[in-house]
C-alpha cells in the first residue's frame, strides 16, 4: 500500500526543566519546522492543525489547540487539540494523516508540548496521575509509576530475570541521550548507580523512570503526492496503527504485555507491508525501563522474556543489531507527555535523511516509533521510510 | 506507666468529643506508637464512627511492628486524644513520636503539652482541585468497593468486577446477577512498594506519617482482579504468590470527609489444603 503522508519538516525544542513557557515552546518548534523545510513553505498554506498536549499543570486545559494557530501565526485555521495521555502525539498524528488521506488538507502541523515544571512537585504528582484509572488504581495510592511497578514486579517474577535488564535499559539510554543535544539529561550512567538509587516504586528505582520535562515538538506532513513540491528527502509514512485497552489493569487478563500496542503493531506492519526484519532501528515509548523490555515484545521482536536478555545483549544500543532509542529516549531524552510521540517522528526525520549527527544510525532506511498512553490504555505505532 | 485505665481514658475522651457541637476547626494528630502495647480492641477497631463523631485507626501488624495511630476530629478532640496517647506512653521508652506536618503548638490538654497536625482542610486543599474521584462515583462504586460486588451475566455467564451494569464480555445489562466475589484468601499477582515521591497527592499524609506503602494486584476469583494498598504488614512484605485477607480501611480525606476502601491484609490463618 502506497504511503498517503510523509514529513517535509519537523522542528524541535530542547527538552528539560525550561524558562520558557508553553506558547514560546510551541512558536520555538513550528519555526524550526518550517525552517528545515529544503524549499520553503508558506505558513498560510497550512491547512489544519493538530495540537497533542496533556494540558499539565492545568496552564489551558480547554481550547489550547487555538494558542497553536495563533502561534503558528495563522489564527483562523482549523485545529484541534488531541489528548491520549502520553500518547497525545502518536494520535495527533494519526489524525493528520488521516486528514491528508481524506484529501480535506494537502498540508497539515502537528505538534505536541507539555510544560511540566511550572508548577510545584507536589501538584507535579498529582498531575501524573490523572491519565490512570483513577477509581480503583489511584484510590490504591498508584501513579504511572506505581501501576508500572507492579507490572515489572510481575515481568521479573515470571521470567525469573533481575534487575539488571532493567537497569541496562537506562544505561544504554542515557548513553545515547548524551549524544543529543536536546536532551534532558546528557550524562551516562552505570548500571550500579541505576540498581543503587531510591526506590519509587520497587522494583523501579528513580534512574528506572523518565523525568519531568519541559519541551516541544513539531512536524509539517504533507500529502505523499505533493511531498516532493518541499523536499527531494520526504520521510514518508509507510503504515500506521492505533490501539486501546481495559483503562484500569486490574480488568486486564495479562498484565506484562499490553494489547494496544500488539494490536497497533500488527495495523501497521499489515498497512506498511514489510517485514521486521527490515527496520533500522526502533523508538520506543520508555517512560519506565521496564516499558522498552514490554516494547520489544509487544511489537513483535522477541518472545515474551526475550527482551531482558536481548536488551542484556547489547543488541539494542546505537551500534547493535537492532538500535531502540538513538535518541535518548523518554529516559534520557525527557517526557514532556503532549510532545513525546512528535519528538520520536522528530528523530525519524533526522535519522531517515543521515542528519541525526553523532548519534546516526549508519545506513538508516526505515524505523518505527511507538507511543503508549499511561500503562497501555492507548497506542499507536508508525512505520516511515526515507523518501 | 501505660494502662488500660489510659486507653479507656482516650475512649471516653473521644466519645466526649463526638459530642461537642459541629464547627470546630477539625485537627488531624498523628503519632506513631513504639507497639501496639494495651490499648482495647475497642480503640484499635477500624469500625468507622457515625458522621461527626471521631474516626480514628490503628495498626494491628504484632509488637514488632512501627504502628501508627491516625485521629480525626475537631481540635479539642485531637488534642484530649493526643495527651492521653502521650500520658499512657510517658515515661516509657520508646515513647510515641508525633510526626506529620506540625502546625505551632496550639493548646494544652490534661496538663500535658502536644503538636497539633495540620488542619484537614488544609490537607483538603491540595487535592480537590482537578481530576479526582468525585464523591457521587465513589459512592455509586462503594458495593463493588466495599463488598466486591461484581455481576454476573445470565446470558454468558461472565463475571464482571467492578460492576458496572454492563457485561464486559458480551455487552447485556438484562438480569445482571449480583455475585459477591471473595474478601479474603486472594492471590497476589503484582506487588510494587511506593516510595516517597511515588504517591499520588492526596497520600501525602500518610507518607509523611508512615512513610513507604505496598500496593498489590491481588485475584479475588478466577480472572476477578483488584488494586489494593496493603496494610499491617511492613511493606515490601507481601509478595507475588501470597495470599492476602482484605479489611474495610481509611483511604484519605476528600471533601470532608474520609473515603474507605478494602486494603490487603497479611492472611489471618492460613485456609485449609494451602500451604
Amino acid at each position: 500500500m502506497g504511503a498517503k503522508a510523509a514529513i517535509v519538516g519537523a522542528g524541535h525544542t530542547r527538552f528539560g526543566a525550561l524558562d520558557a513557557g508553553p506558547r514560546a515552546l510551541l512558536r520555538n518548534a513550528v519555526d524550526a519546522a518550517f525552517a528545515s523545510v529544503d524549499r520553503g513553505a508558506e505558513r498560510s498554506v497550512v491547512d489544519e492543525a493538530y495540537l497533542a498536549s496533556l494540558g499539565f499543570g492545568g496552564w489551558q486545559i480547554g481550547n489550547s489547540a487555538a494558542v497553536l494557530a495563533e502561534e503558528l501565526g495563522q489564527p483562523g485555521l482549523p485545529t484541534t487539540h488531541i489528548e491520549n495521555a502520553c500518547a497525545s502525539g502518536g494520535f495527533a498524528i494519526r489524525a493528520a494523516v488521516a486528514a491528508l488521506g481524506s484529501g480535506a488538507a494537502d498540508l497539515v502541523l502537528v505538534a505536541g508540548v507539555e510544560k511540566m515544571t511550572d508548577v510545584p512537585s507536589g501538584r507535579r504528582r498529582y498531575w501524573l496521575g490523572v491519565s490512570g484509572d483513577t477509581e480503583w488504581e489511584r484510590l490504591a495510592g498508584l501513579t504511572f509509576a506505581g501501576v508500572y511497578g507492579l507490572i515489572a514486579s510481575r515481568y521479573l517474577s515470571d521470567h525469573r530475570v533481575g534487575p539488571e535488564a532493567l537497569a541496562e535499559v537506562a544505561v544504554k539510554n542515557h548513553e545515547n541521550g548524551a549524544l543529543n543535544p536536546n536532551a534532558h539529561f546528557r550524562k551516562v550512567l552505570r548500571s550500579d548507580q541505576v540498581l543503587r538509587a531510591p526506590r519509587v516504586a520497587d522494583p523501579l528505582g528513580l534512574y528506572d523512570c523518565c523525568p519531568v520535562s519541559d519541551g516541544a515538538a513539531a512536524l509539517l506532513l504533507a500529502r505523499a503526492d505533493l511531498a516532493r513540491r518541499f523536499t527531494d528527502t520526504p520521510v514518508y509514512l509507510e503504515g500506521l496503527g492505533a490501539g486501546s485497552d481495559h483503562l484500569a489493569v486490574q480488568e486486564r487478563p495479562e498484565l506484562t504485555r499490553f494489547v494496544a500496542s500488539r494490536r497497533a503493531a500488527e495495523a501497521a506492519f499489515r498497512a506498511a507491508d514489510v517485514d521486521r526484519g527490515r527496520i533500522s532501528f526502533l523508538e520506543v515509548h520508555d517512560c519506565f525501563t521496564i516499558a522498552e523490555l514490554l516494547a520489544l515484545e509487544d511489537l513483535g521482536y522477541a518472545a515474551p522474556g526475550e527482551a531482558a536478555e536481548i536488551t542484556l545483549s547489547g543488541a539494542t544500543r546505537r551500534t547493535g543489531r537492532l538500535p531502540v532509542n538513538p535518541d535518548g529516549g523518554l529516559k534520557a531524552k525527557g517526557h514532556p507527555i503532549g510532545a513525546t510521540g512528535v519528538s520520536q517522528a522528530y528523530e525519524v526525520f533526522l535519522q531517515l535523511r543521515g542528519a541525526a549527527g553523532a548519534r546516526q544510525v549508519p545506513g538508516a532506511t526505515r524505523a518505527l516509533t511507538h507511543n503508549v498512553g499511561g500503562a497501555g490504555a492507548t497506542a499507536t505505532v508508525t512505520i516511515f521510510a526515507a523518501g | 506507666m501505660r494502662s488500660e485505665g489510659a486507653a479507656k481514658g482516650l475512649v471516653a475522651a473521644l466519645d466526649r468529643a463526638a459530642a461537642l457541637p459541629p464547627g470546630n476547626p477539625s485537627v488531624v494528630v498523628l503519632a506513631e506508637m513504639p507497639s501496639r502495647g494495651s490499648l482495647p480492641s475497642e480503640v484499635t477497631g477500624n469500625d468507622p464512627r457515625p458522621d461527626g463523631a471521631v474516626a480514628f485507626w490503628f495498626g494491628e501488624g504484632g509488637g514488632t511492628l512501627p504502628l501508627s495511630l491516625a485521629l480525626a476530629g475537631d481540635a479539642p478532640t485531637g488534642l484530649a486524644a493526643a495527651a492521653l496517647i502521650h500520658r499512657a506512653h510517658s515515661g516509657r521508652s520508646p515513647g510515641p513520636r508525633w510526626v506529620g506536618d506540625w502546625g505551632p503548638l496550639q493548646g494544652t490538654t490534661a496538663g500535658t503539652s502536644v503538636s497539633v497536625a495540620r488542619t484537614l482542610e488544609g490537607s483538603l486543599a491540595a487535592v480537590s482541585e482537578g481530576a479526582y474521584v468525585p464523591r457521587p462515583r465513589y459512592v455509586e462504586n462503594l458495593p463493588s468497593r466495599w463488598r466486591f460486588m461484581a455481576e454476573e451475566c445470565p446470558a454468558c455467564g461472565t463475571t464482571t468486577f467492578p460492576a458496572r451494569g454492563r457485561c464486559r464480555r458480551c455487552g447485556g445489562s438484562e438480569g445482571l446477577l449480583s455475585r459477591r466475589l471473595p474478601r479474603d484468601d486472594a492471590l497476589v499477582i503484582a506487588a510494587t512498594v511506593i516510595g516517597p515521591g511515588g504517591q499520588p497527592t492526596e497520600f501525602d499524609p500518610q507518607v509523611a506519617s508512615l512513610g513507604p506503602y505496598e500496593v498489590v494486584l491481588a485475584e479475588l476469583a478466577r480472572g476477578q482482579r483488584v488494586t489494593l494498598q496493603v496494610a499491617d504488614a511492613a511493606p515490601g512484605s507481601i509478595r507475588i504468590g501470597d495470599r492476602v485477607d482484605t479489611l474495610l480501611r481509611r483511604l484519605y480525606p476528600q471533601e470532608g470527609e474520609w473515603r474507605y476502601g478494602r486494603k490487603a491484609v497479611p492472611r489471618r490463618s492460613p485456609a485449609p489444603g494451602r500451604t
